[in-house]
């Protein structure tokens, strides 16, 4: 007991002050076992259970291997070459960029609007429209998806075409989700609906942590409200910002649920995870599968990284 | 008013109203809609056009949904209980691990603590949808597939990162004083952890909580691999598959769906507070 | 977390053996199992049933065969994709998604390659067999693997109140025939665009073309699973006719986005003169006053045109039941599957407008002809003879994916994004990659 003390203080305190010289080393003994202790049931989950499936996936991203075969060939590039001349996959890659986009502008400009809407609202009415709005995010994506596609029923009865038709924004009932780019903007909307809370809570959070002082300075200075937003709010608002960007990202190219649900593994509107879904399942090529889904894991990293590097570049204001 | 504020125009007050209804409008209308579906009789669901108010307030969805003697009675309470298990059992296995582990990063400096952390962030990183086959290899070699502990070890290493994370977070920003004077006294490291982060850390605990809940009982690519039979499948996973012989039953649809919102919704409205702190570390630290 | 252990090192150890194959279930009938058999030998045991909604008996109907055999019926109606679903990843861990499963003819060659299906051979009596219509396309390997329980073959509807306003007053019967009856019927304005024809890249889209070639004689794919739509030049002939169809405006332009399912909402609102390839006769959506705006006297059913008659092979896009090898009550199921089949139960799903399917039964369509409640019964009694498989010798099982590439190159070949000729070359190309990768 008394020598965890001793190894635990100065490790809690940081290297910055140095530990009693006697017994050094066998209290840092001590203080590796208990933390690899502490850590090693929560790393051992994820050794096996993300690790393990990560390289396992790479591996068989090599080989020729499918569900009902239980031998495995290496294939080199095969597997790569096949999915990535596939127009499936090539579909799944468009379709991805354009939920993104879809995505991370609607969350930008709502997450915003609703933040600095939010940002002038006090007290009890502030915790109300909060829970509010973070509602949506609290439902699962497959609920969201069953009710959005009550609301885009094609026929009169949907919501949707019902309230447009009866202002006379349309002449007949639209199938929104069989029309090729108008259904990815629409099924992308709906996907912000379940992602533009935490765009609020995160750009709210950036708001609220901007120094009153910086605006005060600026109006004594002669600026005026939106001069102030262009030259304070938005710069300083960056890393909030890219952190939506970065979740908008990701969320596109890890979509699933609500496309699923609202058109099924239909190729127009197919996404990356439902391309690796049919591969894997539908058509039994689980190398395929694996191609498929280091291609579109590679992607994400390589647009995580971009972001992470504005991100702390930007930081210090 | 904030000083701040005082460059508005006269406009501001109208503006701040119709963003107002906008967002409420916006937030709402889906699950109004879903609602209003779910207590319609069959008949209004299929109005056409579509009217904006209730046409009728009536329980027959939900009696072809759970009622004594409907069809899908069995397999709807089946499906309600495995969501249950498997956010519940997810959420405290998760926690059960992470908070040791949490407690290690934050205050520990340990041979290898720096890679283990960054390891465990980066597979925040890692799509399901990378570790969806190889998983279904395992659990299909293990006989995990299709069973409730199977398919909450998981969810348990999807939610696991981020559970960290959020406590780390919390116990990082705790007095160190209070665990210096308790080790005095003599206490040991996992009676530090229960008697005095443990409570400390409680608002940490709840939102971590709340997050991993939340994750685990809206999953749906992971159940649909390795919960999919009919004593495992989760609520997720069964809503979609109501159907009738020419497109989804809405009626079906809608009723089960307000059921599974419910204690998400509920959830929300009551632990809102650790809920956001638990969103805000997760995603910005 | 011992739990979180524990599996993991079962995990670590087994990880390098997979699952998939067939599972742990016999193949064959325990002994005294009598094929075709109906009784009450089974008394007591619970059988679950995983259908599509229209596969699905009403619940007082399964009360009928619980009454007579004592088996118990537990029915899981679900969403037709999500059957696909469940059904591979609980076959791949060895386990019975249900002791009766639905199993479409898309499906056959994957899951009978697994080895997840028991033969039927030896749990239904050859009499019972001889009488399925369709039975042929459920053969795998050899075996008989589903048994069809619903003859949805493809024909051509026509709403001739809108033919014969453009002065056309019988039904066409070749492609050249439909040009001039549509392009009769939009010149007289009748309809804009008459001709329903779905083109979103989907499995319905390319069961039309399929249904063309094969009506004018021609062929998919051989029974090797070789290309054989380019042989003769009908599969290029079928696409330059859906392409003239579309650019002159006779098929609606929106129709790239609009599903099998959409196009015939689009007939039975009068939005169109024709469906060219739906099925089967007597479809409840388009008779039935309160769904559909088509006079039913006027409504024609008729063989699906070909390139120069229309006289070759029907097709039939059947969906059938079948057992899982790892059922646990295979005779149980099989009695089930027994009672199903029997006239009485088919002509109550041809009734029942929640399932309305036509009996793939020779002696069920004859029995509902003689009584009169065979709806457009002479189109079906002349075309039943002539129903073939889309694919005969089975379907391959990469299907799916050479379904999605004939429905894309549909598609650019009727929005002229490519030519006819080099569809065709290109699909024919597609189709070899398909095979070799297995």
């Amino acid at each position: 007991m008394r020598a965890d003390r001793a190894a635990l203080l100065p490790a809690a305190r940081g290297p910055a002050r140095p530990s009693p010289r006697p017994g050094r080393s066998a209290a840092r003994r001590r203080a590796n076992r208990l933390g690899l202790a502490l850590v090693a049931p929560a790393f051992a989950v994820i050794a096996v259970l993300v690790l393990y499936p990560t390289i396992s996936s790479v591996v068989g991203s090599f080989q020729r291997y499918e569900l009902t075969d239980p031998n495995r060939a290496f294939s080199g590039l095969r597997n790569y070459t096949a999915v990535l001349s596939d127009d499936t996959f090539q579909q799944a890659l468009l379709n991805t960029g354009g939920y993104f986009v879809v995505i991370t502008l609607a969350v930008l400009l709502m997450g915003l609007g609703t933040a600095l809407w939010l940002q002038s609202l006090k007290g009890a009415w502030r915790a109300i429209a909060l829970t509010v709005i973070v509602l949506p995010w609290s439902i699962p994506g497959t609920v969201a998806g069953v009710l959005w596609s009550f609301i885009l029923n094609p026929t009169g009865s949907g919501l949707l075409n019902s309230v447009l038709k009866s202002v006379g924004l349309i002449g007949s009932y639209q199938a929104w989700l069989n029309k090729p780019i108008a259904g990815i903007v629409v099924i992308g909307l709906t996907v912000a609906w379940s992602a533009v809370p935490l765009g609020v809570v995160v750009l709210l959070a950036g708001l609220e942590g901007i120094p009153r002082e910086i605006y005060e300075q600026s109006l004594v200075d002669g600026a005026d409200r939106l001069r102030q937003f262009g030259s304070i709010t938005l710069p300083l608002l960056r890393p909030a910002l890219a952190i939506v960007l970065l979740n908008g990202a990701v969320l596109a190219i890890g979509l699933f649920d609500q496309v699923y649900v609202l058109v099924g593994l239909d190729p127009d509107k197919i996404t990356i995870a439902g391309s690796m879904y049919l591969y894997a399942f539908r058509d039994f090529n689980f190398g395929f599968g694996f191609a498929a889904s280091v291609v579109a894991t590679a992607i994400t990293a390589a647009i995580s990284l971009v972001y992470l590097r504005l991100v702390y570049r930007e930081e210090e204001y | 008013m904030a000083t701040h504020r005082t460059g508005y125009g006269p406009l501001w007050g109208t503006v701040r109203i119709v963003v107002g209804i906008l967002v409420v409008v916006w937030s709402l209308a889906p699950i109004y809609w879903g609602a209003v579906i779910a207590f319609a009789s069959v008949a209004d669901i299929r109005r056409s056009p579509a009217a904006l108010l209730p046409q009728s307030i009536e329980l027959g969805n939900f009696g072809r949904l759970l009622g004594p003697g409907s069809a899908t009675q069995g397999v709807f309470l089946s499906a309600l209980g495995s969501s249950v298990i498997q956010a519940l059992g997810t959420t405290v296995l998760t926690l059960a691990v992470a908070l040791p582990a949490a407690y290690a990063f934050a205050r520990l400096r340990f041979a290898g603590s720096r890679l283990l952390l960054t390891v465990i962030t980066i597979t925040l990183a890692v799509p399901v949808y990378l570790v969806l086959i190889p998983l279904f290899q395992l659990a299909t070699a293990t006989g995990q597939i299709n069973t409730q502990q199977g398919v909450i070890l998981v969810l348990t290493s999807a939610a696991l990162p981020l559970a960290i994370w959020i406590l780390r977070s919390h116990i990082v920003t705790l007095p160190e004083d209070l665990e210096a004077a308790a080790r005095l006294d003599g206490a040991g490291t996992f009676r530090v952890l229960g008697s005095i982060i443990g409570p400390l850390v409680a608002p940490g605990l709840v939102a971590a909580a709340v997050v991993t809940f939340l994750a685990s009982w809206g999953a749906f690519l992971i159940p649909l691999v390795y919960a999919n039979s009919s004593g495992t499948e989760p609520l997720t996973v069964l809503i979609p598959t109501f159907a009738n012989k020419f497109s989804s039953d809405y009626g079906l649809q809608s009723a089960a769906g307000l059921v599974a919102v419910l204690p998400p919704v509920l959830l929300v409205v009551l632990l809102q507070k650790y809920l956001l702190s638990g969103l805000l570390k997760g995603a910005t630290k | 977390m011992a739990l979180a252990g524990a599996t993991i090192a079962a995990l670590t150890l087994t990880a390098c053996s997979t699952g998939g194959g067939g599972g742990g279930g016999s193949a064959t009938p325990a002994a005294g199992f009598k094929p075709g058999s109906l009784d009450r030998k089974y008394a007591g045991t619970t059988i679950s049933v995983m259908m599509p909604p229209w596969g699905s008996f009403k619940k007082s109907v399964l009360q009928q065969f619980t009454a007579k055999t004592g088996i118990k019926v537990n029915l899981q109606t679900l969403a037709w994709d999500s059957i696909h679903d469940k059904v591979v990843t609980t076959e791949a861990s060895g386990q019975a998604p249900a002791d009766v499963v639905e199993l479409d003819w898309t499906w056959v060659s994957q899951f009978g390659a697994a080895g997840w299906l028991a033969p039927l051979d030896q749990y239904l009596s050859a009499a019972q067999l001889k009488d399925s219509v369709g039975a042929s396309t459920f053969v795998q390997g050899g075996k008989q693997i589903g048994v069809p329980y619903s003859l949805d073959f493809r024909g051509s509807e026509y709403d001739m109140t809108m033919l014969k306003k453009a002065g056309i007053t019988s039904a066409p019967t070749t492609w050249d025939e439909v040009l001039i009856a549509a392009r009769a019927v939009k010149k007289a304005g009748v309809v804009a665009h008459p001709i329903g024809l779905p083109l979103k890249i989907l499995e319905g889209t390319s069961t039309p073309w399929y249904a063309l070639v094969r009506s004018s004689g021609g062929q998919i794919l051989t029974p090797k699973g070789k290309p054989a739509f380019d042989s003769g030049g009908l599969g290029q002939a079928a696409l330059e006719f859906i392409h003239t169809a579309y650019s002159e405006g006779l098929i609606d332009p929106g129709a790239i986005g609009l599903t099998d399912q959409q196009v015939g909402d689009n007939f039975a609102a009068g939005e169109s003169a024709m469906v060219l390839a739906t099925g089967p006769g007597g479809n409840a959506q388009f008779t039935d006053p309160a769904k559909s705006k088509i006079s039913k006297d006027q409504l024609q059913f008729a063989h699906v045109p070909g390139q120069k008659d229309a006289t070759g092979p029907t097709v039939s896009l059947e969906e059938a039941l079948s057992i899982p090898k790892a059922s646990k009550h295979p005779e149980a199921a099989a009695e089930f599957i027994t009672w199903w089949l029997q006239p009485a139960q088919l002509i109550t799903a041809y009734h029942d407008p929640d399932m309305g399917l036509l009996p793939p039964s020779s002696a069920a369509l004859k029995e509902l002809a003689d009584s009169g409640k065979l709806a457009d019964a002479q189109t079906i009694q002349t075309l039943e003879p002539t129903i073939q498989a889309v694919i005969p010798g089975g379907t391959p099982t990469w299907y799916s994916k050479f379904s999605s590439a004939a429905a894309a190159t549909i598609q650019s070949v009727a929005l002229g994004h490519t030519s006819a000729a080099a569809g065709i070359q290109k699909l024919a190309k597609q189709t070899d990659q398909f095979a070799s990768q297995g």
